[in-house]
């Protein structure tokens, strides 16, 4: 297929832009954006000659934009690599136009910046990491309990409206969640032993067993982490967004410390609420067990409330409540510590708060450990 | 009479019962840079989202580039989008790409051009608007505002199209930055033959930069045409828009 232009026809084949002909290239077709890629490729499949001068022929180019003459100056240039001069013929007025204009500079062509990442330079950049997270994580800990001083010293200074608002919306909104959770995984627990139970005719302990695990372990892991879920991510999430808003700025510069005014009411208000939320999952994951223990085994509610009240020792209860503020403590500080690290970026909102939450779950279940060791060691 | 290059007739919009163009209509022409002026709030910056296909009226035509715009099937729609740059007001720019990243993208979605080809181009570009190469490898919160600026103006122009528009581009720039910016679309305009639309309320600009213009106010375009036809139609906000703001900047000059 052939184009003709003004009576002549200037192209004989109409997807060919580039030719080699009588010691000459032949520019032709148009030059835009959308076809440089096929250029390029009709380029690299030309056959020319080891000559030390060739000529380009750009009489048919019919159109050209900036970035075909950026191509042709690139050709140009890996030509002259080979050593072979090329003269420029028959230039339309467009092409001269565009090749006057467009500046390019010498690292247009240079490689771009290489990304030298080996095993070491990653495995030092992750200890670095690791390093500079924990002493922000430090110094936050640190600024916090300054604060926390202040308010000791000027209780009228503390934001009560804002405790207040955390615990409504990270505690007892958090309840439907929890609870449901708790009671399901009661429910499971005690199915899954229920069959073991029955070998050892040793139906009745599901009570023991239930109680202990759920009140020591369960509830306030569940809690915790579901609550580490929801409630780590809106931290970070939203101390975020007003730090990139400038929000926390313009609170700075009207004498409204951050830390007083957000943090330190958010973090008090989880540590004093979670260690309730917990004994209500304590009481529904029993219930949840309760009702798999009538399904399965056979044992009526008021046997089981019988076994509970024989067995239950109070110890279990406060090892699990007391847990409560310890973990409060986790999830509030790193998701607001996150919160406070955000970066200028929308990207920073994306990998802070995913951080924060896996950070929160990694430590409560650490300091679960932790406790359990201890408790261990005191024999409680 | 010069080719015109989009035209807007009878656009009527309303963001539920607030009106907010009432049967407005207005051509402009190729290689011309369009002012869409008016205080804030009438509706400029609807105008330019409707041109762009960002937003739809509620009644009337857009044609852009010869194309109805308002009836476009999707592919025809895509087309017609490489044609066109778009410089928003806080400059767009993904934060999660460098500024080199951010110009490429483009050409890497819509070319199989060599990766050596496009490093080129973006480099060319980024010279173009007046970049530095070490800007290249920066991240979009590492630039000032004038720099995003430019990047924003280099990453509309990496496929070279042959219209080009900007969200108020100078609002947020210092005078120094503005007035850079206004000579840096002025001599690409002349360069590169585009047609700038531009939304603005920026004085220093209007008179610097705009060929033509309209003038939005309550729902109505109540002046078109060049910065002298316009200043001659008597309309308070004509007045308080151009004359009292002008009279301010000499005093303050």
């Amino acid at each position: 297929m052939s184009i003709v232009y003004k009576g002549v026809t200037v192209v004989q084949n109409k997807d060919e832009y580039i030719s080699f002909k009588d010691n000459t290239v032949i520019c032709s077709n148009l030059w835009l954006t959308q076809n440089l890629a096929d250029i390029e490729d009709q380029f690299d499949t030309l056959d020319l000659p080891p000559a030390h001068s060739l000529d380009m022929d750009l009489s048919s180019v019919l159109r050209c934009d900036v970035n075909g003459v950026i191509l042709l100056h690139k050709l140009i240039r890996q030509l002259k690599q080979r050593e072979v001069s090329v003269k420029l013929q028959n230039i339309p007025a467009e092409v001269r136009h565009l090749l006057d204009i467009t500046k390019i500079p010498d690292s247009a062509f240079s490689a771009g910046k290489k990304q030298n990442e080996t095993l070491f330079s990653e495995l030092g950049r992750a200890a670095y990491e690791i390093y500079t997270g924990i002493r922000a994580y430090l110094s936050f800990i640190g600024e916090l309990s300054l604060t926390f001083l202040y308010v000791l010293r000027y209780p009228s200074s503390f934001r009560i409206k804002e405790l207040l608002r955390g615990i409504q919306e990270h505690s007892i909104k958090a309840l439907p969640i929890v609870l449901l959770t708790s009671m399901l995984i009661g429910m499971v627990i005690a199915y899954q032993s229920a069959l073991q139970m029955k070998k050892y005719g040793a139906d009745i302990f599901i009570v023991d067993m239930l109680v202990i695990s759920i009140t020591r372990e369960l509830a306030p892991l569940i809690t915790a982490i579901v609550v580490a879920g929801r409630s780590g991510s809106a931290y970070t999430a939203q101390i975020g967004v007003m730090k990139i808003t400038e929000e926390l700025d313009a609170m700075r510069t009207m004498g409204f410390d951050p830390f007083a005014f957000l943090v330190l009411p958010n973090i008090l208000a989880l540590m004093i609420t979670l260690p309730m939320v917990i004994f209500m999952a304590d009481i529904f994951g029993i219930l949840g067990g309760m009702l798999a223990a009538d399904m399965e085994l056979g044992i009526s509610p008021i046997e089981f409330v019988h076994r509970l009240e024989e067995i239950f020792n109070a110890n279990h209860l406060f090892v699990g409540l007391i847990k409560g503020p310890f973990f409060a403590l986790i999830i509030a500080s790193i998701g607001c510590m996150h919160g406070m690290s955000v970066e200028n970026s929308t990207d920073s909102i994306g990998t802070k708060t995913k951080a924060s939450v896996v950070g929160t779950i990694f430590m409560v279940i650490i300091c679960d450990a932790i406790f359990s060791i201890v408790f261990l060691e005191l024999g409680i | 009479m010069k080719e015109i290059i989009i035209r807007v007739k009878n656009i009527t919009t309303s963001f539920g019962e607030n009106l907010v163009h009432d049967d407005i209509s207005f051509d402009i022409h190729k290689g011309e840079i369009f002012g869409l002026l008016g205080p804030s709030g009438h509706g400029k910056s609807t105008m330019l989202r409707e041109m762009i296909l960002l937003q739809e009226p509620d009644r009337g035509s857009i044609e852009v580039l010869g194309r109805p715009i308002l009836t476009l099937s999707e592919k025809e729609a895509i087309e017609l989008r490489k044609q066109w740059g778009v410089v928003f007001q806080e400059s767009a720019l993904f934060s999660s790409l460098n500024v080199e990243e951010n110009i490429a993208l483009v050409l890497k979605e819509y070319t199989h051009m060599s990766a050596s080809l496009i490093r080129s181009i973006t480099a060319t570009k980024l010279e173009m608007v007046g970049l530095s190469q070490k800007d290249a490898y920066k991240y979009p919160s590492e630039l000032s505002g004038g720099m995003k600026k430019k990047a924003a103006l280099a990453r509309a122009l990496a496929m070279d199209p042959k219209l080009l528009f900007l969200d108020e581009p100078t609002s947020s720039l210092d005078p120094v930055s503005a007035a850079e910016f206004d000579d840096l679309i002025l001599s690409l305009k002349e360069l590169l033959n585009l047609s700038i639309i531009i939304v603005t309320h920026d004085l220093e600009s209007i008179h610097k930069t705009l060929d033509n213009m309209v003038v939005f106010t309550d729902k109505k375009v109540v002046a078109q045409g060049s910065l002298k036809e316009v200043l001659s139609v008597p309309h308070p906000i004509i007045e308080s828009f151009f004359l009292q703001k002008g009279i301010k900047n000499e005093q303050q000059g």
